[in-house]
């Protein structure tokens, strides 16, 4: 009983670390934008706690053009993730109906373009969208990060139509579904955890993506663009208060989401 | 129109070299309850998949109701398959389970409704049509594929091991559900299993099936009596059929089963017994015979206690030349004892 009761306290423990080592650089992050700046980075030694509070770098923040280039993120990172399903799924689908060890060599080779620094990739893709007059809007973007997501997209629901009974999808055609419909209709739902979690990492890769967004969206730029403009012109710290208004869209996503997060439920419904 | 329901013409199909079924040639009446019996990784689950296309053949021909639909697609085929696993939709309720191949052939919403519940009251599962499939028993979820499979009110039902996932109990009593539920449906039933009272109690025909083979198709008293081949007499029946050489022709065996002997006071064969079994009123008795490697099972009234000695005669029997039946003889052959006769 006792060594049963150790282990669980260890396994606390673990956690504790764990969510310390992932919270501490927000944990700076809130020390700057509500830690008067004497005791931050204006100090010798800053100090882990926080000497006292100050709301006014966040009032400066919300100075900063804030509509504009929320939207803008918000339309690319919707469409991001829209398209990473759209494309992704079909993809996942077809990649599924192969032998495992070819479909994960065919994964594997899409993260080809990720090999590549994406500078490399956005100049003449910024010259391309030029020509098609698609310079600066939201869909270049969206595209232009696409294929960063894409393959990462694909190899999560991958897995997630892998791991479904065979049986079903053969049950939805006998039952006089077609292709997509057994796809839409059938297999998509039971892959929901992966469709799920396929989407928020999509979202949120869009949500942080730099190197693209500067090249091809410049004059109408994202979140990202905005807090690196104000950083280079030495505004950190309500810079720090802007980037924790910006994290909350992410956090209400991913709180959202998380109940779709568990697969416990895909082994229901098969075996008596 | 044909005769026959479905046609199976030469369909073969293999994984590379491993053979799953080879030149199966079945043709199965309208309105019959058609068993196919095997033991387990026989390729009799393929064979099913193979006729709804979900595994297409390699070769050979699917003709239902006079038409080929060897290459027609899955779903434009007007066939009712239940998976051994059930199968069932886990993101949806039995009623939209069930309603699902309805919804699929694009029928008025009324009259899905009408006909989800006249089967889930026919099936009794009327009171857990709206809980989520997840929730309810392996008997009910057996009931709610069952279901969906008749909702459609297909051309053939096909049903791949549809009772072996049910505690023995339910088993006995869904097996004459099921057997009830065809004859009021009138339609041609295909049943996969490798458990041989299924077989007896369902079927009007079986065909039994050995590593992608047919060895033998015809009613289950049929096969029982007449196994064409001593691998058939060995796999059907509570127990194997009994095998002993011919004296004079090393190359015969004559098959009889247990309950075709007589124990006598004297004479006959001599043997020896090694153990008993009872069932219902009847011991089987496991005996050693001369010249016999296997022990021999007969059956007696009385009961004997190991270690008896006992004589036995064979009342009737089949002949087996090189494992195949060449002559029937007892109470259906018994006039054609003399000449040889030729059963295939």
């Amino acid at each position: 009983m006792a060594k049963k009761k150790l282990r669980g306290y260890l396994i606390y423990i673990a956690v504790i670390i764990l969510s310390i080592i992932f919270l501490y650089p927000l944990f700076i992050l809130f020390m700057l934008a509500f830690v008067p700046a004497q005791y931050t980075i204006y100090s010798a030694y800053p100090s882990l706690y926080p000497k006292g509070l100050t709301l006014q770098y966040f009032e400066e923040a919300l100075k900063i053009n804030l509509v504009g280039p929320l939207i803008k993120s918000l339309e690319v990172a919707f469409m991001v993730g829209a398209m990473a399903l759209a494309i992704g799924i079909p993809a996942a689908y077809g990649l599924s109906k192969l032998k495992p060890n070819l479909a994960a060599g065919i994964s594997t080779l899409f993260f080809l373009t990720n090999m590549m620094p994406s500078i490399t990739i956005a100049i003449p893709m910024a010259v391309e969208f030029l020509k098609f007059g698609l310079y600066d809007t939201s869909i270049s973007l969206a595209l232009a990060q696409e294929l960063v997501v894409l393959p990462l997209s694909i190899f999560i629901l991958l897995g997630a139509f892998q791991a479904l009974p065979k049986d079903l999808e053969a049950q939805a055609r006998v039952d006089g579904a077609g292709l997509f419909r057994t796809i839409y209709m059938i297999l998509t739902p039971l892959a929901k955890a992966g469709v799920v979690a396929t989407f928020l990492i999509a979202w949120m890769m869009s949500w942080d993506e730099f190197t693209f967004a500067i090249f091809l969206s410049p004059i109408h730029p994202t979140l990202p663009i905005i807090i690196y403009e104000n950083i280079t012109r030495g505004n950190i710290l309500a810079t720090s208060a802007f980037a924790i208004v910006v994290t909350i869209p992410v956090i209400i996503l991913a709180v959202v989401l998380a109940k779709y997060l568990r697969g416990e439920y895909l082994a229901g419904g098969l075996n008596g | 129109m044909s005769e026959y329901k479905l046609e199976l013409v030469d369909i073969s199909k293999s994984y590379g070299k491993k053979v799953i079924f080879e030149n199966i040639n079945l043709k199965i009446k309208k309105g019959e309850f058609f068993v196919i019996l095997g033991p387990s990784g026989t390729g009799k689950s393929t064979l099913l998949k193979a006729i709804t296309g979900t595994v297409p053949p390699d070769s050979g021909k699917i003709i239902l109701d006079g038409n080929d639909i060897t290459d027609t697609p899955i779903n434009r085929r007007d066939i009712a398959m239940m998976f051994q696993s059930y199968a069932l939709y886990p993101n949806m309720s039995a009623y939209d389970n069930i309603a699902f191949p309805l919804r699929m052939h694009h029928i008025d919403k009324k009259e899905i409704d009408r006909r989800v519940r006249s089967t889930a009251k026919m099936l009794k599962i009327n009171d857990i049509i709206d809980f989520n499939v997840t929730k309810i028993s392996g008997g009910q979820k057996q009931r709610v594929a069952l279901a969906r499979a008749i909702v459609r009110h297909p051309a053939i039902f096909l049903l791949d091991e549809p009772l072996s996932n049910l505690d023995a109990r339910i088993r006995y009593t869904t097996r004459e559900e099921l057997k009830n539920i065809q004859r009021m449906l009138k339609q041609t039933f295909i049943h996969v299993t490798h458990d041989q009272s299924e077989a007896r109690v369902l079927a009007d025909r079986v065909a039994v099936l050995n590593e992608g083979k047919l060895e033998q198709v015809g009613t289950f008293d049929e096969i029982y009596n007449y196994p064409v081949n001593t691998w058939v007499g060995d796999f059907v029946g509570t127990f194997p059929m009994n095998f002993l050489q011919e004296a004079r022709n090393k190359t015969r065996q004559i098959g009889f089963r247990p309950e075709w002997t007589r124990i006598t006071k004297k004479g006959g064969i001599n043997a020896k017994v090694l153990s008993v079994e009872n069932i219902s009123n009847t011991a089987f008795l496991f005996c050693s015979v001369p010249g016999s490697a296997k022990p021999v099972v007969i059956t007696s009234r009385r009961q004997y206690s190991v270690g008896d000695k006992i004589n036995f005669r064979i009342s009737r029997f089949n002949v087996y030349e090189k494992g195949r039946l060449v002559r029937k003889t007892g109470t259906a052959a018994k006039k054609a004892r003399h000449p040889l006769h030729k059963t295939r």
